[in-house]
Parts: structure tokens; C-alpha cells; sequence
């Protein structure tokens, strides 16, 4: 499920009661969190709950009203002085319409110190990444949406960034180039501990993916934490059988200690309610649920503690991420 | 600021922007802008002298060039007065301009006839007659037309990028005032670049056309033409260059640099029908003065240079103060 916590205390990036207001509406209410050295952090919130505004202050676009942000100990305020350290996928920036994709990519990379051969040829290789190396020595009128998503991502994997801040990567790419981004963004923190930030609304790839995530929702900042800590709070189990219970065995689960209750999530699928004094693990009810079943004949196929990303996402921010708001 | 990526900046400016469509019509619109003003200038002197002598002799190369010689003689003295009436009244009049009735009379003369003192016809005359005189003609139109040109190169200097977020690419790499710096002088390179094309190709089409300036003089004073149009874009240039960094896109940005840099003559003139102070509304831009660019006297000329290098500097000012404070 989460890739392993490769998180140290250190913080990449400290956010600390950051306010931004757009006119009359609050963007940002006071949002504090860090994300660590190191992790892959997901950001996640409904449209509107302000993780571009987010992203947008941490890259030093906009200004935030109060509270500071600082990444790899720099005040934002002075961005420009972290030099290719800190690279992002803008949401929805734009190249320059006439100008090669090889001169534009290589000129960025000038800017961060290097010569113009070394920065072409590490042009070329972020492209050959993204598999967009033949059309280096053409415009962007020559790219779809999902090739122009894929030149930005180029864009911010150039060079040795220490934290890549990506907002919404993988929306408007096919299933087959999404995954070809979330193996590189796994790699990249595999092999250099580069920390990323990444908004996305796929809750299945924040979950695949990240080992912390904080939830923002009306500019407010929610939750933040360690995947498995924040999943693990639901206190319940959910178990997949390899056949349907009887109402006799749904009963003998109900009676196990710190279980009130069972219900039906499939034909084969059940959740049982925990509860277990602060602090205790649900370790003990998991082995007598797997021993009770097992003395009955059933297998179980899958089991799950704690929530689903998905549905601890809906119970914070409630109904706004249906409705789309 | 890092002076490194300025001049990074800069030149990536300078080496794209005629690759943009802005920038081609840029160079299009001040090629097309000063040529056409050079054959307008032109075209006269050769209608008339093909009138004047008789066709078979105006066949011949030199007796072409007698003609147009002569037409040019007769043309320069009678648009002396014209020239002269495109030339503001020097500081020497204001004793004339405080006088009630002088004022009175001034009113009730012909338009032509007004701010012809001394001095002035002594301009008028430095520009006919002690310079090549069709030249300075066209730098005087030039310089009345130039700021409109320079709207258009410079009205989109930031206000489409941060438009379409395309600065935000560059802004993790180089800070606010590098960038704010390297686009102004990225542009600065390519309207002397410009400059430098249309007063050699003006110079050339007149020399070869007309021939009745030595080469040398006309090109030294192409030269100094060419050097003032450098110093009056800088003011308009920075003008443009702050109304874009305000501007929330590049249409917004067009329309209020073309509304400042004409409303401001415009506000002048019908200002000036009832209150004459209101002439003096032109001394917010260079408008003013810019025409003492071509002065004959070095302190009226490098009080136009100095006005307009402060005024470049106050626009500067205020462009770098908007784009390193506002969302980008």
C-alpha cells in the first residue's frame, strides 16, 4: 500500500499560519503543517479548498497575507535564492508559443548556474523521461494536452531539485503515462530522498503513493499526519470472505470483546466497529475475528484496518468533494 | 538582484521576442512607420521636379538631380515656418507668454504663424539648412509618431506572461527584480537593434534616392537622430513597461499605454483651448520636450536628455515597485 516513511524530523517545508484572501474570499484561513525531508506528502482538499493557492505561495507566485513559509530553511520570501533546489509542476502555467522545447527547458536550467551544453543535455534526459525527447526541436504547438502536462513535469524534474512541489500531475494524462509519473516521483525519492508535495484529486494514487497527507477544505487545513496514523484513527476492520457469513457467524463476531457492531459492506465484505480503550492496539480482536472464522470454515480473503482514503476524506470534508464545490 | 540572470534574461528577451507575433509586428509596424514617413517626405520633391524642367532633360541622371536639387532648395525655405510651428516656444518667450495681450494676439494670429521668435527660426534653420534637412524633417515626424510604436513593442512585456503564468517557470529560478530588469533591457536591445536598422535603411533610401547630402554628414547626423529616438523610447518604454506590470492582461496593458501616451497631447491641446497653462500637461511625458532632442543648442538638448532619463527613471520606479509586489 504506502511506500515506506523515508520522513526524518528535519521538515522540508514548514507552512505556518499562512492566510492569503482574494477580495472577500478566504483562500488560505490560517493553514499550518510541515511536510518532511524526504517524504512524498499528498495534498488533498474538494475544488476551491485552496491547495493551488497553497502551492502558489510556497513557489513565491503569490504573496501570502500573513504567516510564513519556509522550504529547506528559506524564507520564500527569497525563492530565488534555492537555485533549482525547488522545482514545481504549475497548475496551469504555460509555455512560450514559439520558441523550441529544447531552448525554453534549457534556459531555465542556465538560469540555475549551468552551461548551455549541460543544460541541453540534461534537457534531453528529463524528455527521454517523460518520452517526449524526439519533439525537443519543437514547439508546443506540436503537443496535446497530455504531452504539454508531461513537458511540465519535464520541467520539474530538471536538474537535482531537493523538493518538487507538483499540482495536480497526473490529471488529463492516460492511465499508462500516470503510472510512468508515479514510479518516477517513487524513484526519485528512492534514489536522491527528494521530498514532493502533490495535489491530485485521485485519493487511490495519493494512497498508492504518499506516506503523509494533510487534507484542506475551505482554506482551512483539517488533517495532517502520516498516512497510516491518519487511516488507522477510524477504528474499525473491514474483511473480505471467501464465502457469505451466516447470520449465526455474524452474531459470534458481534460478541467478540470491543466489537458493537458489524455491518455489510458486499456480499462478502463486512466492517466491524472498535471499541478499544485509547491506546490499545487492535491486534488481539484481529487474531480471535481471524480464529473465530476460521474454526467456521471461511477464509478470509483481505482485511483492512482503519478507513479507506477515500472515506476518511468524505468524513472530514463532508459532502463538498460530491457536490464538487 | 543577480546581474547574472539579468543579462540571462535579457538576452533570452532579446533573441525571442521577434519569434513572438508582438515582436514581429513590432519590427514590421517601425519599418513600415519610418519608411513610409521617408517616402512621404520624398515623394513630393520628385512629383514637382518632374514638373519643372523639361522631361527630356529631367531622362538624364544629372539633370534629375539638378531638379530635385532645386525643388529641395525652394522646399526647405518655404517649410521652415512649418517646421518651425512643429517646434515648441523656447524658455526666451516667456516674457512674451506672460503678457496678456501678446497672448491675445498670439491667439488671433494664423496657426502657422505661432511661436516663430528667434530662437525658434534659428532651430528651424539648424535643422534645414545646417543639417541635412530632409533628415531632420523625418526624425521630427519620427519622434512625434515613435511613442505609439513603442506601445506597441512594449505593451506586453509582462501583462501576457503573467496573464498566462508563463513567468512562473522562471520565477523559482531568478528573483522578482532580475527578471523585472532583464525584460526591460532585453526590449531596450531590441528597440536599438531596431532603431539602429531604421535610420540606416531611412539614411541609405535617402542617399541613394536623393543625393544631395554628403554621405558623411548625413550619416553623422542619422547618428545623433537615430541616438535621440534611443533616448525618448526609454521614457515610454518604462512607461509601457509599468502599465504592463499592473495590467491584468495583455489587451488591458495595449489600451492603457495608447490611452496614456496619446490622452496626455490630447488632454494638452483641448486643455490649452481654454486654460494656456494646460499646455504644460505635455511635461508629463516627454512630450513636452522630446522635440529639443534635435535642438541646436547643447543645453536645450541635454536638459530634453536629462528630462528624459529622469522620467525613464521615475517609470522604472514605479514598474519595479508594482512587480515585486504584486501575485504573479
Amino acid at each position: 500500500m504506502n511506500a515506506p516513511s523515508t520522513a526524518t524530523l528535519a521538515p522540508a517545508l514548514r507552512i505556518a499560519n499562512v492566510t492569503k484572501a482574494f477580495g472577500a474570499t478566504k483562500a488560505l484561513d490560517d493553514v499550518s503543517f510541515e511536510v518532511p525531508s524526504g517524504s512524498i506528502f499528498g495534498l488533498l482538499g474538494p475544488n476551491g479548498a485552496g491547495k493551488t493557492t497553497l502551492f502558489s505561495i510556497a513557489a513565491g507566485f503569490l504573496f501570502a497575507d500573513s504567516g510564513s513559509l519556509h522550504v529547506l530553511g528559506t524564507d520564500i520570501a527569497h525563492v530565488s535564492q534555492l537555485q533549482g533546489r525547488l522545482t514545481i509542476l504549475p497548475q496551469d502555467a504555460s509555455f512560450q508559443r514559439n520558441v523550441p522545447i529544447l531552448d525554453q527547458l534549457a534556459f531555465f536550467r542556465q538560469l540555475d548556474g549551468k552551461d548551455k551544453k549541460t543544460a541541453e543535455t540534461e534537457v534531453t534526459e528529463a524528455l527521454e523521461l517523460v518520452g517526449l525527447a524526439e519533439y525537443r526541436k519543437r514547439g508546443i504547438h506540436a503537443l496535446s494536452h497530455g504531452m504539454l502536462k508531461r513537458m511540465g513535469i519535464a520541467q520539474a524534474f530538471l536538474g537535482n531539485p531537493e523538493v518538487i512541489l507538483l499540482d495536480e500531475p497526473t490529471s488529463g494524462l492516460d492511465p499508462q503515462n500516470a503510472r510512468q509519473i508515479r514510479d518516477l516521483v517513487r524513484d526519485l525519492q528512492k534514489r536522491r530522498r527528494v521530498t514532493t508535495l502533490i495535489s491530485s484529486h485521485n485519493l487511490a494514487e495519493i494512497q498508492e503513493l504518499c506516506d503523509h497527507v494533510a487534507i484542506l477544505d475551505k482554506g482551512q487545513m483539517k488533517v495532517s499526519g502520516p498516512v497510516d496514523t491518519i487511516l488507522r484513527q477510524a477504528r474499525q476492520l473491514e474483511i473480505e470472505t471467501s464465502r457469505p457469513l451466516t447470520d449465526d457467524e455474524r452474531e459470534r463476531l458481534a460478541k467478540l470483546p470491543g466489537v458493537p457492531s458489524i455491518t455489510d459492506r458486499g456480499p462478502r465484505r463486512y466492517r466491524l466497529q472498535l471499541e478499544l480503550p485509547e491506546g490499545t492496539s487492535a491486534d488481539a480482536t484481529v487474531a480471535a475475528m481471524l480464529r473465530l472464522l476460521l474454526d467456521a470454515g471461511v477464509t478470509p480473503r483481505a482485511l483492512t484496518e482503519g478507513n479507506s482514503l477515500e472515506e476518511f476524506f468524505l468524513s472530514v470534508t463532508g459532502t463538498s468533494h460530491a457536490t464538487g464545490h | 538582484m543577480n546581474r547574472r540572470h539579468t543579462l540571462q534574461i535579457a538576452a533570452y528577451a532579446a533573441r525571442t521576442s521577434v519569434r513572438g507575433g508582438i515582436g514581429l509586428v513590432f519590427l514590421l509596424l517601425s519599418l513600415t512607420f519610418g519608411l513610409l514617413v521617408a517616402h512621404r517626405m520624398m515623394q513630393p520633391i520628385e512629383t514637382m521636379a518632374r514638373l519643372m524642367v523639361d522631361p527630356a532633360l529631367y531622362e538624364t541622371e544629372e539633370g534629375r538631380r539638378d531638379a530635385e536639387l532645386r525643388v529641395l532648395e525652394q522646399m526647405t525655405e518655404q517649410a521652415k515656418p512649418v517646421i518651425a510651428w512643429m517646434l515648441p516656444s523656447t524658455p526666451g518667450n516667456a516674457a512674451e507668454e506672460d503678457d496678456e495681450a501678446a497672448r491675445e494676439t498670439r491667439r488671433k494670429r494664423p496657426r502657422l504663424a505661432v511661436s516663430t521668435d528667434k530662437d525658434t527660426e534659428k532651430w528651424a534653420t539648424y535643422l534645414l539648412e545646417d543639417r541635412p534637412g530632409i533628415l531632420s524633417a523625418i526624425f521630427l515626424i519620427l519622434l512625434l509618431g515613435w511613442p505609439f510604436v513603442v506601445a506597441f513593442g512594449a505593451f506586453d512585456l509582462y501583462a501576457g506572461d503573467i496573464a498566462s503564468r508563463q513567468l512562473r517557470y522562471q520565477l523559482l529560478r531568478a528573483d522578482r527584480s532580475s527578471i523585472y530588469f532583464g525584460r526591460l533591457l532585453g526590449l531596450c536591445i531590441t528597440l536599438v537593434a531596431v532603431l539602429s536598422l531604421l535610420g540606416l535603411v531611412v539614411t541609405v533610401y535617402l542617399g541613394l534616392k536623393l543625393g544631395a547630402y554628403p554621405w558623411g554628414e548625413m550619416l553623422l547626423w542619422a547618428l545623433q537622430g537615430t541616438l535621440m529616438m534611443v533616448v525618448v523610447s526609454l521614457p515610454y518604454t518604462a512607461l509601457c513597461g509599468w502599465i504592463s506590470t499592473a495590467a491584468g492582461g495583455s489587451f488591458t496593458s495595449l489600451t492603457l499605454a495608447s490611452l496614456a501616451i496619446g490622452g496626455v497631447p490630447l488632454l494638452a491641446s483641448l486643455g490649452s483651448l481654454q486654460f494656456d497653462s494646460a499646455q504644460y500637461v505635455n511635461w508629463l511625458l516627454p512630450w513636452g520636450f522630446q522635440s529639443r532632442l534635435l535642438h541646436h543648442d547643447p543645453l536645450q538638448q541635454g536638459l530634453a536628455i536629462g528630462g528624459c532619463l529622469l522620467q525613464t527613471a521615475v517609470f522604472v520606479w514605479l514598474g519595479h515597485r508594482t512587480f515585486t509586489r504584486r501575485d504573479l
